[in-house]
């Protein structure tokens, strides 16, 4: 082996090598961008952990589709005909009734929309997601969802980190800990930014005490898509002389210092950086995707955000095909709010819906039949759902007892219907479902077991999953 | 002295620790703390260990008791002097898959050499010992009279493996490590001409840097990493933390004038007990007062659903930085069970947990200082001569109220209530005036005057009253904490811009949608009758606050506090009923006794003038304008522990306040009322504490070293790592006590060492021994911190402005920073050129710059930051406009400064890293300007302003600009 690779000279290798990652950090940091130098990787016990991936793995990428705000699953996957009948009708008289963040409680409110079953599967979607409902065969769908938090940023930081409070490190952050990314030029873990930035912040996307190369780097489906990417010098050559000016200076440097390692690996940062110059902007130049494949996606919809959110789909789709590991989508901001509906269900939950749907199902479509479904796996999530009584007249207030996820892709058994609520979709009846098995199941469809991914911080070796976590076995092939 | 014995053993261990282990030498001696407890606490104390809840076996091997008794089974553990005797030895031996220990399940697989270690160590008699750091320090006296003494310690071990510091650096380099270390900031060019070879002239120039202001600045920011210091409150809108850079301002005033570390300890825990505060020197305000913002800077929620869920966060994470900062313990790791490693029982967990449920916050104006009892008391005398001279003049109205009592009775029977407080009488009964304006009691036989009519009257019926004093002081009255049990409260009341909250499990984002009922803004002059609707909220425990002034909010941040100077509120009573009632509540709480009043009486015309003019001469100082989120004392509540945590689930026992069972006791007796955070930090600061000194002393090692003695700097748990010198760290510990808690001495102690200013250029034979530098063989090369090298940036730019002190710089806030809770305004680009401590830091808007390069996200204790190197970090140095817009600044001052080519390389040489360049570095400089200048022959621009702009900008990104050689 060379002195150097990627970036790691002898001696971090070295160290990773004996540290408790093991095989693991290294089989990740060859591809990774971000894990140049962790320095404190986990444990002190050689041979704790066997080598990354832990079994072979079904998904290379995750891409997940964030919901900011929480669908009604009452009037998205889990149709409720009792609502209809005792629309109107006092819920105290029908089912204790939780504290919910607002404590507005009206009367039983039906769903505005219809709900048919579609595919082979025969799946229920309602008139919210006509575009969605056209995969449900290639759709796992998890009705039995419940949460820790009724509050959007604890609810949050649990969703993300699998703790309810700011500091944790995010799914993604773990998922590249564990596995680095493929591409050398690309980050691994990419939050792609539609406007919307959830309650809890930033630190949703953080590496919390894993070494910061870890955490989301923030893009804009646009042109310039992240901070500081984009040289500023007139041309190039301006640009390439200073680094090499600079170059020169250090390698002098290092070689008066003798052993210099931490110095060497900021060196190699340098070049990285400067080919994630171009490789970024080349990622998001989507002039040569098809007009079939833009239509697809929603590109030419009367919906500025229907086409927002389009970009941002096949700007994953092109992360995917480059081998980001962990993408995630976040909401475009729509003219009310965003899945929040207090109150306005109607209006907020259309206009949330129709600037998601195509797009959702454009990027499900586009990724199958470039045979990229196989290895990507694909999540539609949110922090909690809505409670089937009405907050006020016409909204609906938070529900951790009972929402919807769905997953697709990698996997994943389409046209599967996991867990049941009661007849309101108030509470969940059988198979509860946690953000554990939730966090489990998609670093199992990765290859790892969640158990066994661990970072020493504060004296314990912490996980994503926390203390808990199932895969969910039920809607796997 | 048992350590020095030890120590040929301790470096086969680190040193050999992960190669063959074939080659591993068994230490003569096995010790227990050193060879044998990493072993347990690793691999065995996760089932047989404190933690009852994951034990297996009912085995515990954290004991030494249970450890070497005959088990159940009729097997022992530990036989003391026989390994093949005792059962631990088969197990961890044992080829049966079901028998072995750890069993294969785990993953975790003791090596030849640990197994050898435990069977010599049971061989030898198995001696048992209290974990290191539990253990009082002991000083050992090494090497030559006359060698500093931390140079004779790292020779020890150093020569245990034939190996020898490296030379001292050269003076530019010891300049520039000694000015960032001790100020954040690049030596001076003159004081790179220093000979620091002369010890008078090296020491000279440490004291000039000690007592520098910037040292203060450099050290404060040390520990707001500790502290987890941010101005907003996360969650979802970043609410403010009120006055938090006072506290900031406060760590620099106390680095700076050397304030001893335990009383800087004592302020920051229970600055608000001490008598007598602390003042400050010259302006002779309260400091102490100040440091009580270190417990109430963490994240806070608005609109919880479940309050004492909120509450149990919020305490956790105090009960965590407190643990941490000063203890190197991670006690919230007891919070649902024992400590599964160290010897922290859940209920020491759950004492320290009453100890913050007790405290509460206070708004305090941040600068009280000694005048303000003076002039209230003039102001008191002066009513009080005016009372006398209206009693001797005034008639004498009496009336009983007592008829309409029995007349209205019989249809308020059915309503239950309770009074919470009657302030009709002279006194506050049970509740609490913090601060000035209630004072200590009520209005009852106060003047009120009429200044329309200049006529005046001896109040017969008291209130709590702001304004009992003057408008403008601050101060709240408190209830005692109670259980809420009643639908309503009710309390009548007059007042201006002034609140009265309802404070359940201590929350105090009190707002909308759910609480908005437990806030009230009272702003009527007449007095009348107020409900809110508490039936959500039985149950609860709460307290009542009422306070002059209230919360507001600014540009779509709430939770801001504001006094306007003609607030003010007076509360006649307050009830819990179980109904609304339609009538007037004083028919249901009548004034039970005949009361006294007066008529107005006309004060004469010169008695009058003088009155006023005096009054308002006292009261010109008293307006009180800015606070600070402090902490008082509250009710003693003792908490129950809560079963795994469950705030639900909850012991029957109550937890006395006390402090650390596994600690010596020290003998400080908590009181029955109150928190009891002063016991608690006198236990802390008690010099036969283990603890406290030995982490700060390591803390201070760790920021001049870049590492510390024990690298784990804020675990000093089984879980943490061994110090790399143990005498050393004792050593240092016990003089720090000795020598009064002086920091600045502690660093001048270290600094002067030759251990500190060695070269960094260790020989390639100390490099394969020691490649980590444990030894310290050699200076560790080390990156600047993040603030470092942006305040590096403004020093070579010359936009460097060291103005101290004051509310932070905004955030320079771009496309990129969005999402709830924006800062409604952008800071300048350059930060206005202010150090790096001043620049503002919200939770949910983090500086990218600082974060780039490894600033802690502010949630918990981070004494030890994380070194990454990332990707960002060279494109923020490439690509920041901010970078650029200094680069180009840089460039127009050389070409001011300098007509010369080599002059103005020459000056940035010794701007960007100390030091002359070489002349192959001029020459490469050279070739680089007017290869540069080929470029951009034909743009229009300034030339010699873009070449030498790129000239600045290529020297921000090289290497030695951003680390310490």
């Amino acid at each position: 082996m060379n002195k150097h690779c990627a970036g790691l000279s002898r001696r971090e290798m070295l160290g990773l090598c004996r540290s408790g990652f093991g095989g693991v950090a290294l089989l990740g940091m060859l591809g990774s961008l971000g894990m140049r130098l962790p320095v404190k990787p986990t444990g002190d016990f050689p041979g704790q952990f066997p080598p990354l991936p832990h079994y072979a793995p079904k998904a290379k990428s995750v891409i997940f589709l964030y919901m900011d705000g929480g669908i009604s699953q009452v009037d998205s996957f889990d149709p409720k005909p009792r609502l209809e009948k005792e629309n109107g009708e006092d819920p105290y008289k029908k089912f204790k009734v939780d504290a919910t963040q607002f404590n507005n409680i009206g009367k039983i409110l039906k769903s505005p929309w219809d709900f048919k079953q579609y595919g082979q599967s025969g799946m229920w979607v309602s008139d919210l997601f006509p575009h969605i409902a056209t995969c449900v065969d290639d759709i796992a769908l998890v009705r039995s969802m419940v949460s820790d938090f009724p509050e959007h940023t604890n609810a949050n930081y649990f969703l993300h980190t699998g703790h309810g409070i700011q500091g944790r490190p995010s799914m993604g952050a773990w998922a590249t800990y564990g596995l680095g990314s493929e591409n050398a030029n690309l980050p691994g873990y990419i939050v792609l930014d539609g406007g919307l930035i959830p309650p809890g912040g930033l630190d949703n996307f953080k590496s919390g005490f894993l070494p910061a190369s870890y955490e989301a780097s923030i893009f804009k489906a646009r042109d310039i898509p992240v901070a500081n990417i984009t040289p500023r010098e007139s041309n190039d050559e301006i640009q390439r002389s200073k680094m090499h000016l600079a170059k020169q200076m250090d390698q002098n440097l290092v070689g008066k210092l003798g052993d210099a390692q931490q110095i060497e690996s900021a060196i190699k940062n340098y070049e990285l950086a400067y080919l994630m110059q171009s490789s970024v902007p080349e990622l998001s130049d989507m002039s040569g995707e098809s007009h079939v494949t833009k239509k697809l996606y929603g590109f030419e919809s009367t919906d500025p955000h229907t086409r927002g959110y389009a970009a941002q789909c096949l700007m994953a789709r092109r992360m995917v095909e480059r081998g980001v590991r962990f993408i995630e989508l976040t909401c475009p901001r729509v003219e009310a709010d965003r899945w929040d509906q207090h109150n306005g269900l109607k209006d907020g939950h259309e206009r949330n819906a129709h600037a998601v749907d195509q797009p959702v199902s454009g990027l499900l479509k586009d990724l199958k039949s470039r045979g990229l479904l196989e290895t990507t796996l694909v999540v539609f999530g949110m922090e909690f759902g809505r409670t089937p009584f009405a907050q006020g007249k016409d909204g609906r207030d938070h529900n951790p007892s009972a929402f919807c996820i769905w997953l697709a892709g990698a996997g994943i058994r389409g046209g599967t219907v996991f867990g049941t609520t009661d007849e309101y979709g108030y509470r969940v009846l059988e198979h509860p479902t946690t953000i554990h098995d939730l966090h489990a199941t998609m670093l199992h469809l990765l290859g790892v077991h969640h158990e066994k991914l661990t970072y020493r911080f504060s004296g314990r070796d912490i996980r994503l999953t926390d203390v808990g976590g199932r895969v969910i076995q039920e809607i796997l092939t | 002295m048992i350590y020095r014995i030890l120590f040929p053993a301790l470096i086969c261990l680190i040193i050999s620790c992960q190669q063959d282990q074939a080659v591993e030498v068994l230490p003569d001696l096995v010790d227990f703390n050193l060879h044998i407890r990493p072993i347990l606490s690793n691999n065995c104390y996760v089932c047989h260990g404190p933690d009852i809840s994951s034990r297996q076996a009912d085995l515990r091997l954290d004991l030494e008791a249970h450890a070497k008794a005959r088990t159940a089974t009729g097997h022992r553990p530990i036989v003391e002097g026989n390994a093949r005797r005792s059962e631990i030895y088969r197990r961890i031996n044992s080829d049966n898959p079901d028998l072995v220990m750890p069993p294969p399940e785990t993953n975790r697989l003791l090596t030849s050499y640990e197994k050898a270690l435990i069977a010599r160590w049971i061989d030898q008699g198995a001696a048992w010992k209290k974990h290191w750091a539990f253990l009082a320090p002991i000083e050992v006296i090494p090497g030559e009279p006359g060698q500093h003494r931390i140079d004779a310690f790292i020779d020890q071990t150093l020569t245990q493996q034939h190996l020898t510091r490296s030379g001292q650096a050269s003076n530019p380099s010891l300049a520039r490590r000694l000015s960032f270390v001790l100020t954040g900031l690049p030596p001076q060019p003159e004081d790179l001409k220093l000979n620091l070879e002369d010890h008078k002239i090296y020491e000279d120039y440490t004291d000039r840097l000690l007592a520098s202001p910037q040292f203060g600045e450099r050290w404060a920011r040390h520990w707001m990493d500790l502290a987890r210091y941010a101005e907003g409150r996360g969650h979802e809108f970043d609410y403010p933390v009120i006055g938090a850079w006072h506290y900031r301002d406060y760590l620099i005033r106390a680095f700076n004038e050397n304030i001893p570390y335990d009383v800087m300890v004592k302020e920051q825990l229970a600055g608000d007990l001490l008598v007598p505060p602390r003042f400050n020197r010259e302006e002779k305000f309260n400091e102490s007062i100040l440091g009580t913002l270190f417990i109430n800077l963490g994240e806070g929620k608005h609109s919880p659903v479940d309050t004492r869920d909120e509450e149990k966060i919020r305490i956790d994470n105090v009960i965590d930085v407190t643990t941490k900062t000063f203890q190197g313990l991670t006690v919230a790791c007891a919070r649902c069970h024992d400590h599964k490693f160290d010897d922290i029982p859940t209920t020491d967990y759950y004492a320290l947990y009453g100890i913050f449920e007790s405290t509460r916050t206070h708004l305090y104006p941040p600068f009280i200082t000694e005048s303000i009892p003076a002039n209230i008391d003039s102001i008191k005398n002066l009513k009080e001569e005016l009372r006398n001279y209206l009693s001797a003049v005034s008639q004498r109205n009496e009336k009983s109220k007592a008829s309409f009592i029995s007349k209205n009775i019989d249809s308020f029977q059915k309503i239950n209530y309770q009074v919470l407080g009657d302030f009709r009488g002279k006194d506050f009964g049970t509740w609490t005036s913090n601060g000035w304006c209630f004072d200590t009691g009520t209005t009852l036989d106060d003047v009120v005057v009429d200044p329309k009519t200049n006529q005046a009257k001896i109040i017969a019926t008291g209130t709590a009253s702001s304004q009992k004093i003057s408008r403008g002081l601050s101060g709240a009255l408190r209830s005692p904490t109670f259980t809420i049990d009643q639908d309503y409260i009710l309390f009548k009341a007059a007042g201006n811009q002034s609140s009265f909250r309802i404070v359940l499990d201590n929350l105090q984002l009190i707002q909308d949608p759910i609480h908005g009922d437990l806030s009230r803004v009272i702003n009527n002059a007449e007095t009348s009758d107020y409900i809110s609707y508490v039936g959500m909220w039985k149950g609860s425990k709460a307290y009542i606050e009422i306070m002059p002034g209230k919360y507001f909010s600014k540009n779509g941040k709430g939770h801001y506090y504001q006094l306007d100077p003609d607030a003010w509120i007076e509360v006649s009573y307050v009830l819990a009923l179980d109904s609304l009632i339609s009538f007037p509540s004083d028919k249901l709480v009548p004034e039970s006794k005949t009361v006294t009043d007066t008529h107005f009486v006309k004060i004469p015309e010169p008695m009058w003038r003088q009155y006023l003019s005096k009054l308002n001469q006292y009261a010109l100082n008293l307006q009180d304008t800015t606070f600070i989120a402090g902490v008082t004392d509250g009710d003693a509540i003792h908490s129950p522990v809560f079963i795994r945590g469950d705030h639900k689930n909850l012991s029957t026992e109550k937890i006395p306040h006390r402090f650390l069972t596994a600690l010596p006791d020290v003998g400080y007796s908590f009181p029955t009322y109150g928190s009891g955070r002063l016991a608690l930090a006198e236990s802390i600061t008690d010099p036969s504490n283990p603890l406290t000194s030995r982490v700060m002393v390591n803390r201070v090692w760790h920021h001049l070293f870049g590492k510390g003695i024990v690298s784990t700097v804020d675990n000093f748990g089984l879980q943490g790592t061994l110090p790399s010198h143990f005498e050393l760290l004792d050593h240092l510990a016990l003089q720090f006590i000795s020598g009064g808690w002086s920091v600045k001495e502690l660093i001048k102690y270290i600094v002067h060492s030759e251990t500190f200013k060695q070269s960094t250029h260790g020989s390639s034979e100390a490099g394969e021994i020691d490649p980590e530098n444990k030894l310290l063989h050699s200076f560790p090369v080390r990156r600047l911190e993040a603030e470092a090298i942006r305040d590096h940036i403004l020093a070579c730019s010359g936009q460097l402005d060291l103005t101290m002190y004051g509310p932070s710089i905004p955030l320079h806030l771009t496309d990129f920073l969005q999402g709830r809770g924006r800062p409604s305004v952008s800071g300048p680009l350059d930060g206005a050129g202010r150090r790096s401590i001043y620049q503002a830091v919200w939770r949910n808007f983090l500086p990218p710059f600082m974060t780039t390069f490894d600033m802690p996200i502010p949630f918990s204790t981070f004494g030890d930051r994380s070194v990454t190197n990332v990707p960002a970090q060279s494109l923020t140095l490439l690509n920041d406009p901010f970078v650029q817009q200094q680069a180009a600044l840089w460039a127009e001052k050389l070409c001011q400064n300098h007509p010369s080519e080599i002059a103005r390389i020459e000056d940035a040489y010794i701007h960007a890293f100390s030091r002359h360049p070489t002349s192959a570095e001029i020459q490469l400089s050279q070739e680089f300007l007017s290869e540069q200048k080929m470029k951009y022959e034909d743009s229009e621009t300034d030339i010699e302003k873009m070449i030498w702009t790129d000239f600045c900008h290529s020297l921000f990104n090289m290497k030695e600009f951003i680390y310490l050689l």
